[in-house]
Parts: C-alpha cells; structure tokens; sequence
C-alpha cells in the first residue's frame, strides 16, 4: 500500500513535471507567433518616363459653373493692371492670372468682365510673343459671342484661347514660360475658389479646394524643370500649401480605404468608383487663404 | 546622336491630337492634358492625368501619319492605390531561460515577425484590349483622383512605318483628352 502510494505520488509528480514543460514549450511558441509593426512605405515622388499632367483652370470652373456660389468680380485681377508687368516673368504670371479669371467670368456668363479680360489677356499674349493664342479668328468669334451674349460660346473660346497658348508654348519649346503660365494660373484658380464662399465641410466648393492637393501634386513636377530665379520664392510658397494640404491626409489609414470599383449607368458611362475622397478643415481653409492671399496679391502688384 | 534625332521626331509630331476625331457634338471640350508624341514600335509612354469628380472624359487615341495603326493602338487607364498587407520574415533572437538546475541558458530562437506594410499597387481601372481594341473611352469619376494613362504601341509587321526627316522609324501619335461636365444626381438646394 505504502509503495502503491508513493508509485502513485512519483506518477502524478512526473505528469505534473511534463505539463510544466509542455506549457513552457508553448509559451515559447506563443511568443513565436507574431510582432507587429506598423510600417509604411514612401512611393517615389517623380517618374522620368511619365508625363505628369495639370487641369486648367477652365476644367476647375467647368465643374462649378452649376455651383449656387453668386459672381463675385471684386476677386478678379483688374484688366487695367495688364500695363503694370514689366518683366517675362511677370508678365507669364499674370497670364496665367487672366486666364484663370477669365475663366471665371466667362463660366458665370458675365460678359462685361470678360470683353476687358481677354483685352488684357491679348496684350499680354502679345507681349509674350504668343499672339495666335488669340488670332483674328478668335477674336471674331468672341466679338460675335459678345454681341449675342452667348455665354457658352465665350466659355469655349476662354477654353480655346488658353490652349492654344499651350499648344504654342510647347511646340516652340518654351517650357519655361509655359511653366510659369499654369502657376499663375493654378494660384488664380484656387484664390478665386477660396473666396467664394465662407467654408462649409460638405459643400461642393469646399470639396474641389480639399481635391486641388492632386492638381499641385503634379503641377509641382509639371514645373520642376523651371529654371527661373524668381520662381524659386513661388515654388517654396507652393510646398508650402502642399504642406497645408497634407495636415488631413488619411490616405495611410487603410481602415478608411475605400475599394476601388467600376460601375455602369442606364446610359452605359462607365464611373470609376472608389478610392479616398480628400477633406478640408476650417483650419486647413483660413491657412490657405491667408497664404493664397500673400501669394495672390504679390503677383499682381508684379512684385 | 539619338538625342537630336528624338527631339526632331518630337517636333514632327507636334500637335497630333488637333488631328484627333473629336466628340464637340456631343458637347465635348478639348483638355489640356493631352499630348501629342513619337512613339517607336513596341514604345509605352505613360501620361498622369488629373480628373475631377462629376466630370465626363473622353480618352481617345489617333495616329494620322500612320492609319494602319489605327484600331491597334493599345492603351490602359490604372490608378495607384495604397493597400496594407502583411509581409512576414523570420528573425533570430536570443532567448533567455532557467534551466533546472536554475540557471540561465540563453539559446536562438526563431520568431516569425509580421509588419504591417502600405505598398502602391495598380489597379487597372480600363484595358482597351478587352474592349475590342477600342481607340476611345468615355467615364465619369465619383472623386477627383489621379489615373495614369499607359499608351501602347505595337510593332507593325510592314516595312512601311514612316522614317520622317529624322530618319528614325517612328509614328506620331495623339492623346486627346476631352471633358464635359457630368450630370450632378441628387438633389440641390
């Protein structure tokens, strides 16, 4: 009895002493399992074989042209400042400005602020020596589209005339002031958005300032290549409202991600579906038009 | 040398999208993010374009110096997307232990380590080559995102692709990109 006991005594010792180990086998093994870090990887910024391209301010426009947002032409650079810029430099900025103001106005069908825009955005052209931007054609047809207030028609020609000022820029090599152009432009562009009205998270307006981040993404590379001294100061104001941009990125939160997805309409237009809808806050709002302001008024006072 | 040469081909091809069928008709405005180029066989160029939300596009392919190429042309429209997934590797660690006789053995242990990694990946949102070989496109974005537009040219079997001034064998191609504004569902105030 006494040595049955004490059998059984050393058998439970030694099933007890095999748990022990088993469990300290698994902690081990637990231990094995996982460790996770949160890791994120940086995309390169630029790709030499690809072509990185920017809306203009007429594709900006033609989205809010049905905006509820009323015509407000004390934002408009004055035509008569037209005679203020004395250097190429000046001068392609303010084309550019023009450009983006014209249009504004000719989106909004007024037409007396846009008989005195393209006056300044001619004489301009001239002075850049890129007057086929708006020939003898053009001006015709913006005659007759004044006389017979067709506001759809002027939009096309305000469309027409920048590209056409594009096209001629590139074709004779002219990166630089084509460059300088679409900053103007793109600066005139988004002020003007900035001011129309007081911000408000989910309105139209608001959502097309959040979605201007994409458009300096690539115009940043569109004009990288720019080699002007008096560019240097802009292009650093430009990172600058990059930065404000990106205070409100959430494009790493994978949890916000939303799946990219193709759909078809009744009419058979395919929509692409998906993906992150960029956002602004009030904060992100006041610091870019302050900072649009500064910018803004540097140039067309052509300092 | 080839750097001259290129660049004359370029020049040759300048403004190649003003030969483009456009959809005016239809309402359709020209955009300014279409380019024209030299491309040589089995060339891709890639373009990235932005779009705006509730904005109709049209992306159509032309190459008037070499109609034979037409219906041929292939092109993608993908978008980059960063997506988290999990890589996993194995590391080494030293682990220490108390062995029964209570003292401290130190041995190698092998952990699987898991990271949590945001890649860029692309997803092709349209393949002309899976449409019939389709020369144009037309779709509407419910956000304003950034698509890069990948143009594909295809060797061609004759001799006869044009060697231009620059006597490099080369076509000119055109990107048209057109926009009209979309129709804006919901109400409105």
């Amino acid at each position: 009895m006494k040595i049955l006991f004490t059998n059984l005594i050393i058998l439970i010792l030694f099933v007890l002493g095999l748990f022990s180990c088993s469990s300290s086998f698994d902690e081990d093994n637990s231990q094995d399992s996982v460790q996770v870090v949160i890791d994120e990887i940086q995309e390169e910024a630029i790709n030499d074989n690809v072509f990185y391209q920017v809306p203009t301010p007429n594709e900006l426009f033609a989205v809010l042209k049905n905006s509820n947002a009323p015509f407000n032409k004390e934002i408009l650079n004055d035509a008569s400042n037209s005679g203020n810029y004395f250097t190429k430099f000046s001068k392609a900025l303010n084309f550019g400005v023009y450009c983006a103001d014209l249009a504004y106005a000719t989106s909004q069908g007024s037409f007396e602020d846009a008989a005195l825009l393209f006056e300044a955005v001619k004489s301009l052209a001239k002075d850049l020596e890129i007057e086929n931007a708006i020939d003898q054609i053009i001006f015709e047809r913006l005659k007759e589209s004044l006389e017979n207030a067709n506001a759809d028609s002027l939009f096309l020609i305000s469309n027409e005339t920048y590209y056409n000022a594009f096209s001629y820029l590139q074709e004779n090599d002219r990166q630089d002031i084509l460059g300088i152009i679409a900053v103007g432009g793109w600066i005139e562009g988004l002020n003007i958005i900035l001011n129309l009205e007081p911000y408000s998270e989910n309105s139209e307006i608001c959502q097309q300032i959040a979605d201007q981040k994409l458009t300096l993404e690539n115009l940043l590379i569109f004009i990288s290549n720019v080699e002007n001294d008096k560019f240097t100061d802009i292009v650093n104001d430009l990172t600058m409202i990059e930065e404000i941009f990106n205070q409100n990125d959430n494009s790493s939160d994978e949890a916000e991600i939303l799946e990219l997805s193709n759909k078809t309409n009744e009419n058979g237009l395919i929509i692409f579906g998906g993906g992150n809808s960029l956002t602004l806050s009030n904060n992100q709002f006041d610091q870019l038009k302050i900072i649009l302001m500064d910018l803004r008024t540097s140039i067309i006072e052509g300092n | 040398m080839a750097m001259p040469l290129f660049y004359q081909s370029q020049k040759e091809c300048y403004n190649t999208v003003s030969f483009c069928d456009t959809e005016r008709k239809e309402g359709f405005t020209r955009n300014m993010q279409s380019l024209s180029g030299a491309f040589a066989p089995g060339d891709t160029n890639i373009v990235q374009i932005v779009v705006y939300k509730n904005m109709e596009y049209r992306v159509s392919l032309c190459s008037p110096s070499h109609p034979d190429l037409q219906e041929k042309l292939q092109f993608k429209v993908v978008e980059e997307v960063r997506k988290g997934v999990w890589k996993e590797n194995t590391i080494e660690i030293d682990s220490t232990y108390e062995d029964e006789n209570f003292e401290e053995v130190t041995v190698k242990v092998t952990k699987t380590q898991r990271k949590r990694i945001f890649e860029t990946i692309e997803e092709v949102r349209y393949d002309n080559s899976e449409h019939e070989m389709s020369q144009e496109f037309i779709f509407s974005s419910t956000n304003t995102r950034k698509l890069k537009i990948k143009v594909y040219v295809p060797s061609t079997e004759s001799d006869e692709m044009s060697s231009g001034i620059s006597g490099i064998t080369f076509a000119c191609v055109g990107l048209l990109i057109e926009h009209q504004p979309g129709v804006i569902t919901g109400f409105r105030r």
